[in-house]
């Protein structure tokens, strides 16, 4: 896609799409309708390379949501530990749960 | 670092880790002198949960801002979910330590959606490079893993934390233990 010239002068804007397996190219215009759609088509080019390094980039954001969630996870995994011991299961209850179950 | 975060933490000045799992490891034995120390360890520190509080408030914070960036309506969207689902999972009375639990499973699911998510998005790219895909790949499994993992601690902690009966018959005395519905 993008401009091309005549060659008794003036430039029109043509699309490039796919049809069928085969590219195909296609008529726009001139003037204002061809350079609002040169305009619409650099957007969307520029909004899909935008996602495109996003998703490819390791966001810090990611990391620092994983490294919260690990510390939750630290942080609980000792708070059950300690209920287990400290709480009401003393660790010959836990055997015999275990061996009745 | 402060006692009630060194032992939310699960390590000391020295011996980061090594310690507290010595002694819960000894206490699991039978061994009542380190049940005491726990004890009085855990006494200390009244203030563990207020630790522990802030660390929960910081995963969920983490994970919603993440995902919805600095969009309100998909944030709210997000926390409104998220309350739905501790609701659920908590059910009714649930103890400090199942609802901590609760949101330990809630973060993490969170966790686990945003990375398959974003795997499947980086899958539907044309030219996805090995390198990245692997990378995205090992988040989805670590956050899996973490997961199961909560999941567990909670059906463990309900299973096993079930109050008991004690029946005085004769004066014998008779002991049952209480089982948990199962859902």
């Amino acid at each position: 896609m993008g401009w091309e010239t005549r060659s008794r002068g003036g430039r029109y804007y043509t699309r490039s799409r796919r049809e069928g397996g085969r590219v195909v190219r296609e008529y726009v215009g001139t003037g204002l309708i061809a350079e609002l759609a040169a305009a619409q088509d650099a957007a969307e080019r520029a909004e899909r390379r935008a996602k495109r390094e996003a998703l490819r980039s390791r966001g810090d954001d990611d990391d620092e949501a994983e490294a919260a969630v690990d510390d939750l996870c630290r942080v609980t995994g000792v708070l059950v530990r300690a209920s287990l011991v400290l709480g009401r299961l003393s660790p010959a209850r836990q055997r015999g749960m275990e061996e009745a179950s | 670092m402060t006692e009630s975060k060194a032992l939310a933490k699960g390590s000391s000045k020295d011996n980061p880790g090594r310690e507290l799992d010595a002694l819960f490891t000894r206490a699991n034995e039978g061994d009542r002198r380190a049940t005491e120390k726990l004890r009085q360890a855990f006494d200390r520190n009244p203030g563990l949960w207020d630790v522990v509080g802030d660390v929960a408030y910081q995963a969920e914070a983490s994970t919603v801002s993440m995902l919805a960036g600095r969009n309100e309506v998909v944030e709210d969207a997000i926390r409104r979910k998220l309350k739905g689902l501790k609701q659920e999972l908590a059910g009714e009375s649930p103890s400090p330590l199942e609802r901590l639990l609760v949101d330990r499973v809630a973060a993490c699911w969170l966790l686990l959606a945003h990375a398959e998510n974003k795997y499947a998005e980086v899958m539907k790219e044309r030219s996805v490079s090995f390198d990245l895909s692997e990378y995205h790949q090992r988040r989805c499994d670590r956050a899996q893993r973490r997961y199961l993992a909560a999941i567990k601690a909670l059906a463990q902690v309900r299973r096993l934390l079930v109050p008991m009966v004690q029946v005085n018959i004769a004066e014998r005395q008779h002991i049952a233990q209480v089982v948990a519905p199962t859902t």
